[in-house]
């Protein structure tokens, strides 16, 4: 049971970037859309922050005296990854939103289902 | 394609991707029991080589200094196709609503207008001061400026927009943004001809535990923060920007 | 794994799939509001202060505000 539990984190992560994918694709809002890709994207930061960590250790920030001798501390490498992805995501997100209100002013609507290629 | 078969074909596809997901974590090792040889690694040399006690932060800025470059471009990038969608307003000038003026708005009071105001101060204080204490405490340019450029919310919620846009310019954080951006490739250009390798901490390191400290690391931080917050400034002032009705929409 | 690790992990994927589910785009800001803080909690309880930091800077602030200008000017009522 114990062991199950220990990939329990990568569990949320796959259920995560499944649940945002299928929020995607039943979406009839561009907004709820440009949501459910935010929530895919927090999958990637789960995993990777649970790779990184290490049991009952602390964060990769130390005090001068205890200079570390490379152990109990968690990976620094997918932190500093993770927390660039967040803001840059961000405005990622907002050029999205943008779009969608760029959208709205042309075509009127923001349903995904109306807005068609061959149409207009 | 109709919605029913769209979700059946999801199903179907999810089911697949899951099957391989699962797959390939199942040969990860189990949660919190084994660190990675890179991170051991860096751990023990981190604070020794570049007296910075913050690990998270000398990995983004020294040693994987090259991905937050991409970042950086992907971040100002963004920023740039937002003010491109937006630049095209329809017709005539923008009629700026006084804040008692809006419809449907029940009015500041004074203890909203001051509060917000003083809160801006202080946020735009607080995103300082976590982009200055990079090296030594959870902090840097990335976090300090979404908190710095949260302070433009504060001031229109505060005052309104016709506020907000006598103190914040487009022009200005324009230029400041792209001064940053610009100062951090500079940076590397400058380390490259000083030590021969592209973004080489080649400052001197200062103390371990004060706050200029680690070299190139303290100046990447700076740009960092100069396009991160003057960025996500401009960012929600172009946004807030659009709550104005132009001319035609008023009439 | 300890019991705080198990709920914030829950917390998340409870979250996460509400956010999904819920339709009207004006309650899923809210929703996504607190998706943001789980996110936050989690972060910290994976002893990752710096990232912590990052979503409740963005999660909390610029993305509902940006959401919201959206949600107004992309509705036909204003």
């Amino acid at each position: 049971m114990s062991g199950a539990l220990l990939y329990l984190p990568y569990a949320v992560a796959v259920w995560l970037f499944l649940a945002g994918a299928y929020g995607l694709v039943r979406s009839r809002h561009l907004v709820h859309s440009v949501l459910c890709l935010a929530v895919v994207q927090s999958s990637t930061y789960v995993l990777l922050l649970s790779i990184g960590f290490l049991a009952k250790a602390g964060a990769p920030i130390f005090n001068p005296p205890q200079v570390p001798s490379g152990s109990r501390s968690v990976d620094p490498v997918v932190q500093a990854l993770t927390l660039t992805d967040i803001v840059v995501g961000a405005t990622v997100t907002a050029l999205l939103l943008a779009m969608t209100i760029q959208i709205h002013r042309r075509k009127g609507t923001v349903d995904p289902h109306a807005l068609r290629l061959t149409r207009g | 394609m109709s919605d029913r078969a769209r979700t059946v074909l999801f199903f179907v596809s999810a089911a697949a991707v899951a099957a391989v997901l699962i797959e390939g974590i199942s040969g990860l090792s189990p949660f919190g029991v084994h660190q990675s040889a890179y991170a051991a690694m860096l751990l023990r040399v981190a604070v020794l080589e570049r007296h910075v006690l913050n690990v998270a932060t000398a990995v983004n800025f020294d040693y994987r200094g090259f991905d937050t470059l991409g970042e950086e471009f992907i971040l100002f990038t963004s920023i740039a196709g937002v003010l491109m969608i937006f630049s095209e307003l329809r017709g005539g000038k923008t009629f700026y609503p006084e804040p008692m003026d809006e419809p449907g708005d029940r009015g500041r009071t004074a203890a909203i207008r001051l509060f917000a105001t003083g809160l801006a101060a202080f946020v735009a204080a607080m995103g300082m001061n976590v982009a200055l204490h990079t090296s030594i405490t959870p902090g840097g340019g990335f976090q300090g400026g979404a908190i710095f450029g949260s302070a433009v919310v504060c001031i229109y919620l505060g005052a309104g927009y016709a506020a907000l846009d006598r103190t914040a310019k487009k022009s200005l954080l324009d230029f400041l943004e792209a001064l940053g951006g610009a100062a951090f490739a500079l940076i590397g250009v400058a380390t490259a001809f000083v030590s021969g390798v592209f973004l080489k901490n080649s400052l001197p390191l200062g103390a371990a535990g004060s706050i200029p400290s680690g070299g190139t690391i303290f100046a990447i931080n700076a740009a960092v923060f100069l396009e991160v917050g003057c960025g996500f400034a401009l960012l929600l002032l172009l946004y807030l920007h659009q709550t104005c009705k132009t001319e035609e929409e008023q009439r | 794994m300890s019991l705080l690790e198990i709920i914030a992990f829950l917390a998340v994927a409870v979250l996460g799939a509400a956010v999904v589910a819920t339709r009207r785009p004006l309650n899923q800001v809210v929703v996504f509001g607190l998706f943001g803080a789980s996110m936050a909690l989690l972060f910290f309880v994976l002893q990752a202060p710096d990232v912590a930091l990052s979503q409740i800077a963005v999660g909390s602030l610029a993305i509902p505000a940006l959401l919201l200008v959206t949600l107004m000017k992309t509705s036909d009522k204003i």
